[in-house]
């Protein structure tokens, strides 16, 4: 990671343009979450720990100290244009993949219309608390994301320098990869519930659908991808047509993981029956 | 501060590490839960040898 003390207007004018629309999305999303519950088809609460406005706020706050740090950081060794852009990234990437996978698990007849296979799918995932939102997501999950992939990119740029960037990223996907395999089994257990999955997917890891793990291993091995070719994106086409490029490509990344799961999902949903959970202890 | 700068990546995925995986299966008060810890020794690893790295690399340049 190199240092990039020096900002360009340009430059600076994105990374403000990034942060102001994270921030309207989360005041909004936020807003409409607390006040609004219907337009999202809010989840009642009851049941679930920890899930008063001031507990969700307080739970809110280890995450958020995480990406403080993190973000921190990034300015300090990346300079303000590529932190934003690293920041802002993660948020939009990863915040878009998964509010598009509720959506499709409120509205499973959108499944249904894409393959008949999915029409028995009773929906995909939701989550409980949050204090603050993006769209129909924790904020903190989101920014999870970018610290997540923050610290694993450091980490495998600290431990492979100048390894080229697919391996370097391979190691960053399996590091988060393997970080959820068991954050995710305990935050759904009864003691958290902070989501609850509603997939019928046939092949299961802890009682975990296995996309959701390929997920978290694409996310960041491909997010890692692109971030490396945002200095080239840059200084070939400038930083407004750079930075636009960055997001239309990570947009493009979103729609080729939306692809895959759908191919794989078909044949899945046909052929493997009974379903595999691979489970240990029964979990 | 300036000596724990380099390790706040680090530091940061431990904290949400020990919040989210250990302290929340701690509290889950089922041990399955953390019969299964295993899972996560990749990244356990990843983050240990990260920071032995970062701490030999800054000893060399004293």
């Amino acid at each position: 990671m190199t240092e990039d003390v020096e900002i360009s207007p340009a430059k600076k004018r994105a990374a403000w343009v990034v942060g102001g629309l994270m921030a309207a999305v989360i005041v909004g999303s936020t807003v409409v979450h607390h006040f609004f519950p219907g337009v999202f088809k809010a989840v009642p609460m009851e049941g679930v720990p920890y899930s008063t406005p001031v507990q969700a706020l307080l739970l809110d706050l280890i995450p958020l100290a995480c990406g403080a740090a993190c973000f921190y950081h990034a300015r300090r060794t990346l300079g303000w244009y590529k932190a934003m852009m690293f920041l802002g990234g993660s948020f939009f990437f990863t915040g878009l993949a998964e509010n598009l996978w509720i959506f499709l698990g409120k509205h499973p007849q959108l499944l249904a219309g894409i393959s008949g296979e999915f029409s028995s799918v009773p929906g995909t995932y939701y989550f409980t608390r949050g204090f603050f939102w993006w769209g129909d997501m924790p904020a903190t999950i989101c920014l999870a994301w970018f610290f997540i992939a923050y610290s694993c990119v450091y980490i495998q740029d600290v431990l492979l320098p100048g390894t080229g960037i697919w391996r370097r990223a391979a190691v960053g996907g399996l590091m988060a990869m393997s970080l959820d395999l068991w954050l995710d089994p305990v935050q759904v257990s009864p003691a958290w519930q902070s989501w609850r999955w509603m997939t019928n997917e046939t092949v299961k890891i802890f009682s975990i659908p296995l996309t959701n793990f390929a997920a978290w291993f694409l996310l960041i091995f491909l997010f890692a991808v692109a971030f490396e070719k945002l200095p080239r994106l840059v200084a070939r086409r400038g930083v407004a047509g750079g930075t636009s490029l960055f997001f239309l490509l990570l947009l493009g990344f979103k729609v080729a993981i939306l692809v895959s799961f759908v191919l794989y999902g078909i044949p899945a949903m046909k052929y493997i029956s009974p379903p595999v959970n691979l489970t240990l202890w029964g979990l | 501060m300036k000596r724990l700068f380099p390790y706040f990546p680090i530091i940061s995925l431990f904290a949400y590490w020990l919040y989210g995986c250990v302290a929340g299966a701690l509290v889950s008060g089922d041990p399955r839960l953390l019969k299964i810890s295993f899972v996560s020794l990749p990244v356990v690893l990843g983050m240990a040898l990260g920071a032995v790295k970062l701490y030999k690399t800054a000893r060399a340049q004293e």
